[in-house]
């Protein structure tokens, strides 16, 4: 039996490998996708944040002279902009900001109270949006200047009226090293999802030739007459079926690392994975591939045609993406054990424990466990299909 | 060689094959003659172990298909009309190779046999290119080619020339020949009385799921008097 299963997997993977949808859905979509994906955000990003680097253009909508127009007119960061019609100026683009002065500004200040200035903003342009932040910067810094003048005249020092220094820092247990900061939640779904769905999307071309193509071009009768078992056959296809998932698997890693690398600032990846988490995330993911691979070959031997077989598969994905989006909020450290018995939602979440750190044995071996009779399912659910006379010859 | 008797076959609610019985003597070629949808390609399959017969008992070269089908495949080639099956992305040797591997053969057999094969059915030129761009003769050249790569005893063709030309389909009916002559036995399914006439020693007409006549063609003229096809058309209706 070892020798046909041999003989099925080295014919398909040669016959496989010959096809330029497998290199296109295996290595080059998985490698290429996110690099491309995050240098284009990535270069959004950098053309914005260079855009706010320079001088923000802005203007003044204001009855009378005032103290603040004056300091804006004169401030670092921004220019002031003398518009016709500012707000035709703010759609088209050529201001990001109108700043509009209180009519009695002035004699406000003066009373000292709190004078009115509103910052009107093009929400539907991303540099508008952001510039709002750098405006109301550099009023700030006319009011902290007001305002010391102030306690200056009533002989207050401007320490007085701040009690507290507050800053942030993550903690980590004492031996062990940050595990990446804000970088961790983008890292803790993407990497997840990315490992539930390219074992999919590597596999699923080489399913659909493996079986519904080997019915559509009529090649599976005659290998169905050969002095190979059904199960060497079966099994043969499953192991190329497997492969191509976990190359799927390899080279969108590979992408997400290379995406990293081109795009720093859009994907940053200062994460730290320790050797177990390392074991678990691939362990995970190989237990997922094998699943995937199973209930695909299954499906694509009931399918009819290529196209037939491509109708059922793709809403697979969706099924898979599901458990992804479902944990995105979910709070890691006080998940319920319960949740650890759901499949597919139980490896999402020991993945995103894997990232973080957090080894809970418990929850490896339900998971495992659980992964462990889904593998043995889908196994059989393959076999099944595969010798159910009405699924082998249904046309 | 070929024993087959009382064969049943139901799929859900349709009855396949009510009671199927016939012998084929080794060397012989017994041809199954019906209309589409009559039985044909269902007995055939039951014959190459693709499909386990509901009741019945069919033994090829003194093995019982039920009890032991991958000694059973060793023993067949099979070769279908239609789509030759032929992986494009295969080179004709690697398609006929692959066949050879799965029928247990060691290296140095399969070599020969293809240089053999390919000889005979003149693919020298193309036996090493992908099958992919071939015309529908070559792919079915390849397709009989790997059918007998194992040297199979047995020999079953359901509607082999369907969808050929005129070349192809007569590469196809000198193969049949070139069987017979090696003395292998062959069970051929078609709905061509021309075909069936020219090729075969016997005739089974096969009629919703049951053989209601069979004989060899002199036989059958004679009893009634009729050409194959007269008599195909009485037996079976118009």
């Amino acid at each position: 039996m070892n020798k046909h299963v041999s003989i099925v997997f080295k014919k398909e993977i040669k016959d496989l490998f010959r096809d330029k949808r497998t290199w296109i859905a295996s290595v080059l979509i998985p490698v290429l996708v996110l690099p491309l994906m995050f240098y284009l955000m990535g270069m959004g990003q950098n053309k914005l944040e260079k855009s706010l680097q320079e001088d923000i253009n802005i203007s003044i909508i204001s009855q009378q002279q005032s103290d603040i127009a004056d300091y804006l007119k004169g401030a670092e960061g921004v220019e002031v902009i003398e518009a016709e019609d500012p707000f035709a100026a703010l759609q088209a683009g050529e201001i990001k900001v109108i700043v509009e002065i209180e009519e009695d500004f002035q004699q406000k200040l003066a009373k000292e109270t709190p004078a009115g200035i509103k910052l009107i903003y093009d929400e539907i342009s991303n540099e508008s949006t952001y510039s709002v932040s750098n405006v109301e910067g550099v009023i700030y810094q006319y009011s902290e200047a007001v305002r010391n003048q102030r306690l200056e005249k009533l002989g207050i020092r401007p320490e007085v009226l701040q009690p507290t220094v507050v800053s942030r820092e993550a903690y980590v247990v004492e031996g062990k090293e940050s595990q990446g900061g804000p970088t961790l939640m983008i890292v803790t779904f993407l990497l997840p999802f990315l490992l539930m769905m390219y074992p999919v999307v590597g596999g699923m071309p080489a399913a659909i030739d493996l079986g519904a193509g080997e019915k559509e071009r009529m090649s599976l009768e005659p290998l169905l007459s050969t002095g190979a078992s059904r199960l060497s056959i079966l099994t043969g296809k499953y192991l190329t079926i497997l492969l191509t998932s976990v190359i799927g698997v390899l080279t969108s890693i590979t992408g997400f690392f290379v995406a990293s690398r081109i795009s720093p600032n859009a994907l940053p990846m200062d994460i730290r994975i320790s050797p177990l988490s390392l074991v678990i995330l691939i362990g995970v993911s190989l237990s997922i591939a094998m699943i995937v691979s199973g209930v695909m070959l299954a499906i694509s031997v009931f399918a009819k045609s290529y196209k037939e077989a491509g109708t059922y598969l793709s809403p697979l994905m969706i099924f898979l993406m599901a458990p992804a989006y479902l944990t995105m909020f979910m709070e890691i450290r006080t998940v319920s054990t319960n949740l650890f018995f759901i499949p597919l939602l139980n490896s999402i979440l020991l993945m995103k424990e894997a990232l973080v750190d957090i080894i809970n044995p418990l929850h490896i071996v339900i998971t495992f466990g659980v992964s462990i009779l889904l593998v043995i399912a889908a196994l059989f659910f393959a076999k099944y299909m595969f010798n159910k006379e009405s699924a082998i010859f249904r046309s | 060689m070929i024993n087959v008797k009382g064969l049943k076959k139901s799929f859900k609610d349709v009855e396949a094959l009510k009671d199927v019985s016939f012998n084929v003597n080794q060397g012989e070629i017994l041809g199954l003659l019906g209309e589409n949808g009559a039985g044909k390609t269902t007995t055939l399959r039951i014959l190459a172990t693709m499909l386990k017969a509901d009741d019945g008992e069919v033994v090829l070269g003194g093995i019982n298909v039920a009890n032991n089908p991958e000694a059973v495949r060793k023993k067949i080639g099979i070769l279908f009309g239609g789509e030759s099956g032929i992986y494009d992305r295969l080179t004709a040797r690697e398609n006929i190779e692959y066949y050879g591997q799965l029928n247990d053969m060691d290296s140095a057999s399969i070599k020969d046999r293809v240089d053999h094969l390919s000889r005979i059915f003149e693919m020298d030129e193309y036996i090493d290119r992908r099958a992919g761009k071939f015309s529908k003769g070559m792919k079915q050249k390849v397709a009989l080619a790997r059918s007998i790569v194992h040297n199979p005893e047995i020999m079953l063709f359901d509607e082999p020339t369907s969808g050929l030309d005129v070349t192809a389909a007569r590469v196809v009916h000198k193969f049949i020949n070139s069987c017979k002559e090696e003395g292998k036995t062959v069970v051929f399914s078609s709905h061509t009385m021309s075909e069936v006439e020219k090729l075969c020693d016997r005739v089974a007409i096969i009629h919703k799921g049951k053989i209601i006549e069979i004989g060899t063609i002199t036989e059958l003229t004679d009893k009634y008097q009729k050409s194959v096809e007269e008599l195909f058309v009485e037996l079976v209706g118009e």
